[in-house]
């Protein structure tokens, strides 16, 4: 197992600070999150929701959370974005990880993430944020999928 | 395996998958162990954990060429060393009746274990809105709790 660098080692703190404050934040606790991020920041919610989208710079980045929460009405006193396996080169961490929290009106919200970060001098200057997006389009906008007749021609 | 290796074989396995979905007789399956372990995000119908070498080949693949008529795996980037390395892909393809899956090209995600020049496991995380709805036909219905 090679020995982490410094640069690594910044980089892993940087994330494990931003699962840190993603779950405080959740649960209404903190509302300073943008010093981790670089001004320039890009961050890609991947996927077709309704929240997906890329943003770049504090602003847009601060408008994404405030959809994300006005979404999920925040805060949720316990809810948990689980860290599970990291992956790691030089400034660039990916990280698996798993959700658990119960939206507000009773449906269980337990999305699995692949997360990119990219870290440069102690911010985040690249995030992009894989999921079952599926998962969230049900979960957070109160939506059901419908099968379709006939979908396909009789061979 | 140094990290070169493990991306050589991830490398080779993607272009001989590209090289199978577009009729060619590039065998991926020769880089995977009989014991792969292929996991994919969500609840879709692609979606679950197929434990070893027969369910992929026998269960997923069917089921995925079901509805899939062409499928082009792109690598964007690596992140890892060793045997376990993570990837951002780009996923596109044509479904059975001519829809464009992720016409947006938007990324999905893997991690791959390599041993001994073999895949080991897959962890994908695709976008499943796109596998329900270009390959399945289904739609996205808002408030439909209220209207049951």
């Amino acid at each position: 197992m090679p020995s982490q660098t410094q640069t690594e080692r910044n980089a892993r703190a940087v994330v494990e600070e931003w699962f840190r404050l993603m779950n405080e934040l959740a649960k209404g606790n903190v509302s300073d999150y943008l010093h981790l991020y670089d001004k320039d920041t890009i961050m890609t919610l991947t996927g077709q929701t309704r929240i997906s989208v890329t943003t770049r710079g504090h602003d847009e980045l601060q408008k994404f959370f405030e959809a994300v929460g006005d979404t999920m009405k925040f805060p949720y006193p316990d809810a948990c974005q689980v860290p599970w396996e990291v992956i790691e080169e030089g400034n660039k961490i990916v990280v698996l990880s798993k959700a658990h929290v119960m939206i507000k009106r009773g449906v269980p919200y337990n999305n699995n993430y692949f997360f990119l970060f990219e870290v440069r001098n102690g911010k985040i200057v690249r995030e992009v944020e894989i999921l079952d997006d599926a998962l969230t389009e049900v979960a957070m906008f109160d939506s059901c999928l419908r099968e379709n007749v006939n979908p396909l021609p009789l061979a | 395996m140094d990290t070169t290796d493990s991306r050589g074989v991830v490398t080779e396995f993607i272009a001989r998958c590209n090289s199978a979905c577009q009729g060619g007789k590039t065998d991926p399956y020769v880089l995977l162990d009989k014991d792969t372990r292929l996991w994919v995000n969500g609840s879709t119908s692609l979606s679950g954990d197929f434990v070893n070498l027969d369910c992929i080949r026998n269960v997923l693949v069917p089921t995925a060429k079901d509805r899939i008529h062409s499928l082009n795996v792109s690598i964007d980037e690596f992140v890892g060393s060793g045997s376990r390395l993570a990837a951002v892909l780009t996923i596109t393809g044509k479904s059975i009746d001519g829809r464009t899956y992720n016409e947006e090209r938007k990324p999905s995600g893997a991690v791959f274990t390599v041993a001994n020049g073999k895949i080991r496991e897959i962890r994908l995380y695709p976008n499943t809105m796109q596998i329900e709805t270009v390959l399945y036909h289904r739609s996205f219905v808002t408030n439909c709790w209220d209207r049951q």
